[in-house]
């Protein structure tokens, strides 16, 4: 069975969700519930792959205990030990180090990126610890935030408080009949995207079909890339929704981007999100407070750079995705530089010749990025 | 909050948005209009933390909540009256 990808999923979907929204229509809370649908489906998901299941059991258990750890020392010691707040998220980080360089964990099945998603969501909840911001883990309210099966496979990536309090505070009936209705209709757009759309892209993308040349390649791949993980993810939202959980969104319009910051504010939103929230703003922090270089503006390009490259480097290893998180880490400082520096952007920033050219250019950029992306060019 | 902590801010806020144009305009919003950025955000907080003594991890605080400098001021202040 996979997520959101065949018919037997859609059935079991269609089944399970009656009873929560039989529960949400009742006022009452969903989540004990959806703890064990998230759970069950986690089992059915990985069924055909028994190491698969043990491997994802001992990484939830895993990662549950070295949270709790990390809070019962920090609980101890304090906050100020540098030497184990770094292992703490080396720790947390190891299953996706292992499963991406040494090929002998294999998670794929879990969903294309499952393990490097459940990964991110672990380390948010460490850095979270570290910083002060969580003071408990509880073992269940971990476990739903974890397994929460719409999400599971491919996000989009919630944050563990704002998880926790729609799971603690279910919407009133009235409340939850809007947010069921949204859902509903965020399912067959998703839908529409995926199987519709994205379906069409790819088949235009084969070798006898009409996106011929590179260039109508380049096109079709962006769009094709943006129907497929843009529908995927609305279903996913819409799923969460039935469930009573306001899963944040993951794409917003992103072929209108003005500039890459503001494309990376509109694709695949909380993967950037988490990406400068719990990577690029750390590390822009401490260059800033060590003050390692003379100028605020080099601290941030760096970050940049670091940022994308992790980005690229998180889908996986292969030279693509390194090339892709690299060329877009230029891109921002290309953007960043621009925006600071230019006399013509600082005149024009609000016509509308400006900012069409600006969308155009953007978009091409992006583009090419994706066809960096999709191995075309690096002969994959 | 003191005038001179006030102050303080203020003249973080300026600086992170690089153009004191910002502090004649307390209500505008500041995302809006691409002022405060991701760097800027950073260079705030690491402000905050050096000039203040008040520490906000980048997750601790809503982007909406720093949008414009009135906002920004009155979050600083409940944060020093902890």
């Amino acid at each position: 069975m996979t997520p959101f990808g065949d018919l037997t999923f859609f059935f079991y979907l269609s089944v399970v969700s009656l009873p929560a929204v039989a529960l949400g229509l009742a006022g009452r809370p969903i989540r004990g519930y959806g703890l064990c649908v998230s759970l069950v489906t986690v089992g059915l998901v990985l069924s055909h792959s028994r190491r698969q299941l043990v491997l994802a059991v001992a990484f939830l258990i895993g990662q549950f205990l070295l949270a709790r750890a990390h809070l019962w020392f920090i609980g101890r010691h304090g906050r100020g030990v540098s030497w184990e707040r770094r292992s703490a998220v080396v720790a947390a980080l190891a299953p996706l180090a292992l499963a991406k360089l040494s090929g002998i964990v294999e998670f794929t099945n879990l969903g294309f990126l499952g393990v490097s998603y459940l990964t991110f969501r672990a380390v948010q909840v460490i850095l979270e610890i570290s910083d002060g911001l969580i003071s408990e883990v509880r073992p269940l309210r971990y476990l739903y935030f974890m397994s929460f099966f719409p999400v599971l496979s491919a996000g989009p990536i919630d944050r563990s408080r704002r998880f926790d309090q729609d799971a603690e505070h279910p919407p009133a009936p009235a409340a939850y009949a809007r947010l069921l209705g949204q859902g509903l209709w965020y399912l067959v757009l998703g839908a529409g995207y995926k199987f519709g759309a994205g379906a069409w892209c790819a088949y235009a993308l084969r070798g006898d079909g009409p996106a011929g040349g590179w260039v109508g390649y380049m096109y079709v791949y962006g769009l094709q890339l943006f129907f497929d993980f843009g529908g995927y993810s609305l279903m996913a939202v819409g799923a969460s929704y039935v469930f009573g959980i306001r899963t944040p969104m993951n794409f917003r319009a992103p072929f209108v981007a003005e500039s890459i910051k503001d494309f990376w504010n509109r694709w695949h939103i909380t993967l950037s999100f988490w990406l400068r929230d719990y990577l690029f703003s750390r590390l822009t922090m401490a260059l800033i407070r060590r003050k390692v270089f003379a100028d605020r503006a080099t601290s941030a390009r760096v970050g940049f750079v670091v940022n994308m490259t992790t980005m690229g480097l998180w889908h996986g290893t292969s030279p693509q995705y390194l090339w892709y998180g690299a060329y877009h880490g230029v891109l921002m400082v290309i953007n960043d530089v621009w925006e600071r520096r230019s006399g013509i952007h600082r005149r024009f920033r609000r016509a509308w010749w400006y900012r069409l050219a600006s969308v155009a250019v953007t978009l091409h950029a992006v583009l090419f990025g994706f066809y960096i992306f999709s191995g075309r060019l690096t002969g994959h | 909050m003191t005038e001179e902590q006030r102050a303080v801010v203020l003249e973080l806020v300026a600086q992170a948005c690089g153009s004191d144009q910002v502090l004649a305009e307390p209500d505008v919003d500041l995302l809006d209009a691409g002022l405060l950025d991701s760097l800027a955000m950073v260079e705030l907080l690491v402000g905050i933390e050096e000039r203040l003594g008040v520490e906000i991890p980048p997750t601790d605080v809503d982007r909406t909540e720093l949008s414009s400098v009135t906002k920004i001021v009155a979050f600083v202040d409940g944060r020093l009256g902890r």
